[in-house]
């Protein structure tokens, strides 16, 4: 069997489900208040938020983008998993603290946290921005995904019909459903996720060979993708990515959003740890399938590579009337990553855009319920613009993912040393925050994105830490102001 | 301290903030904070053990269940590290005496 009415059937049931779920959450809501729309009300269960951070983390990006990398490097792309589960580490550097003040002192959002500590609207638009960045880059790669997932299933199926038709379907269960709604749907598209990857694997497994074949193949045709890293720049570049992700990753505002919405801290510690089970299983597993498609599709060029999983599905989908409607399921699953990707990012674009910009910055009396309704439009808005700049894909997946965590680490220093060091000022984060941020940007506009293997936003976020650190120390912040903050951060946190 | 008297505050005042203050403080000894060293040194060892620096050349010809055993020990260490983090979340955090009821949701 072939052509592409498996995957229609498959995709429109899980579409009419999700649709459904963003209407049926527009009914439940609580109240029509901010708090209501961006965090549910603060009142999901750990099996919600687990599987709808799982789905958020894992997109179309990391099942067609990170899978073509590991076709390109072979094993050592399984820095994939491993910087995955760096992201849960990142997280236990700040969230356990920052959870208990979200709670008492209502915040929405990360930068509710950096105005409230620092009391510096300059320092929350620069953060701003930061942050704005890396979550708007990563819902320009899901629109990408889909248009490269739609464009590797066949020859007659143009780029850009991935790109419009999902791009819409998102935009219209956002701006109904809200928080609840993106996080139920991605619950839910987290399930179908998890059949499709193993789906994906038992008939790859089935139809090329095992890993163990696999990797005799690439032993004879292409040694240098079994072997670890063999330069010190490898290396370095290893470590880097870990250090990339895992803290980039961990600023997320969507993600550090969803961990507000938990119910308790004990569903929020539920949710982590789940989290850390499943982002190690799901990328190795994808790793797996990037190398078996190594050794069975030869002389891809990168651009070429990006299409290996369609490929492999398209040709999977041609062997029997079983492995046809498994791939049909596949095709769902990977659209359902991309789609919870891009609903999580986009319901945090407008929340960014209203809460930290608008609210903030232009109308700080607004009421609730025009934010909201404001924020319902915006969806519309932001996913024109994107679809706009992604209709010509200009660099691959992966570039775009490294692109997009060298802005959010700049956010790190002011988040650490904002929760942690007393003596840090607003003046010195800013400084920093700008000096990290030039030299990341400096790096990737003159060519050269890296250093001995290093990636120029890490480069950028140790500048920013020494410059935020030397000049908290030089400048000396107030008396006055380092007592409030440790009665309002530290001395609560002392037994 | 408990004996100094705040300026104004009658005796019986000063009892029940006291009496409340004890309800507090008995609470918050159930405290764990994960950003302690114990936590944080096992996460840099894993840290460094997770980047592939220490292995020979011509580890890829060694094979482990059909993979390099190169990759056979970052998973292995990954799976370590995801240990780690369960073992955090179950025993080194609890900040939860930290959120006041009136701030909870119903």
């Amino acid at each position: 069997m072939s052509g592409m009415f498996g995957p229609i059937v498959t995709l429109t049931i899980s579409l009419v489900v999700m649709l459904y779920v963003g209407w049926y959450s527009y009914k439940k809501r609580q109240a029509e208040s901010m708090e209501d729309y961006f965090l549910a009300s603060r009142t999901l269960g750990t099996l919600v938020v687990a599987l709808s951070l799982f789905a958020t983390q894992y997109s179309g990006n990391s099942m067609i983008g990170y899978t073509a990398r590991a076709y390109r490097i072979g094993f050592q792309q399984l820095v994939f998993p491993v910087f995955m589960v760096m992201i849960p580490v990142g997280y236990m550097l700040f969230i356990p603290r920052l959870y208990v003040l979200a709670n008492r002192r209502k915040y929405i959002t990360l930068l509710d946290f950096l105005e409230d500590r620092f009391q510096s609207k300059v320092l929350c638009f620069v953060a701003g921005i930061f942050l704005f960045w890396g979550i708007y880059v990563q819902f320009v790669e899901q629109l990408q995904a889909s248009g490269t997932l739609f464009a590797g299933l066949g020859s007659n199926i143009p780029y850009w019909s991935g790109v419009v038709i999902l791009g819409l379907i998102i935009a219209v269960y956002v701006a109904v459903g809200g928080m609840r709604g993106a996080m139920l749907a991605q619950a839910i598209q987290g399930g179908i996720m998890l059949l499709g990857i193993l789906f994906l694997i038992v008939f790859s497994w089935m139809h090329y060979g095992g890993i163990g074949s696999s990797v005799q193949k690439l032993l004879e045709v292409s040694p240098e993708k079994v072997l670890p890293p063999q330069s010190a720049k490898g290396v370095l570049s290893w470590a880097s990515t870990m250090a990339l992700v895992g803290l980039g990753g961990a600023m997320y505002t969507h993600s550090i959003q969803q961990l507000f919405a938990s119910r308790n801290e004990k569903v929020l510690k539920r949710s982590l740890s789940r989290m850390a089970v499943l982002t190690f299983v799901t990328p190795t597993i994808l790793v797996f399938i990037g190398i078996i498609a190594a050794a069975n599709f030869l002389g891809l060029s990168t651009m070429e590579s990006e299409k290996v999983i369609p490929m492999m599905l398209s040709q999977m989908m041609q062997t029997s009337v079983l492995s046809y409607w498994a791939m049909s399921i596949v095709f769902a699953a990977i659209l359902m990553a991309t789609l919870s990707t891009a609903s999580g990012v986009l319901i945090s674009l407008t929340t960014v855009i209203i809460s930290d910009f608008y609210k903030r910055f232009i109308n700080p009396n607004v009421q609730d319920a025009k934010a909201t309704r404001i924020a319902r439009w915006f969806n519309f808005v932001i996913l024109i613009i994107s679809m706009i700049l992604v209709l010509e894909p200009r660099t691959t997946i992966w570039r775009l993912t490294e692109i997009k965590f060298e802005g959010l680490l700049q956010a790190v220093p002011a988040v650490l040393l904002g929760l942690y060091w007393p003596r840090a000022t607003k003046t010195s984060i800013i400084t920093g925050m700008i000096a990290g941020g030039s030299l990341a940007i400096g790096m990737s506009l003159s060519g050269h994105p890296t250093y001995m293997g290093i990636h120029g936003g890490v480069l950028g976020m140790l500048l920013n830490f020494a410059v935020a650190y030397l000049l908290s120390k030089i400048s000396k912040a107030h008396d006055s102001e380092v007592q409030s903050f440790n009665e309002k951060f530290v001395k609560l946190f002392k037994a | 301290m408990i004996l100094e008297r705040k300026k104004g505050n009658t005796l019986q005042e000063e009892i029940k903030e006291c009496y409340e203050e004890g309800i507090a403080m008995t609470s918050r000894m159930e405290v764990k904070d994960p950003m302690n060293w114990r936590v944080w040194i096992r996460f840099i060892i894993l840290y460094i053990l997770l980047v592939p620096w220490y292995f020979p050349k011509g580890i890829s010809r060694v094979l482990v269940m059909g993979i390099p055993l190169w990759a056979f020990m970052i998973i292995f260490f990954l799976v370590c590290l995801v240990l780690c983090i369960i073992d955090v979340t179950r025993n080194h955090w609890d900040l939860e005496a930290f959120i006041e009821s009136k701030d909870r949701n119903p």
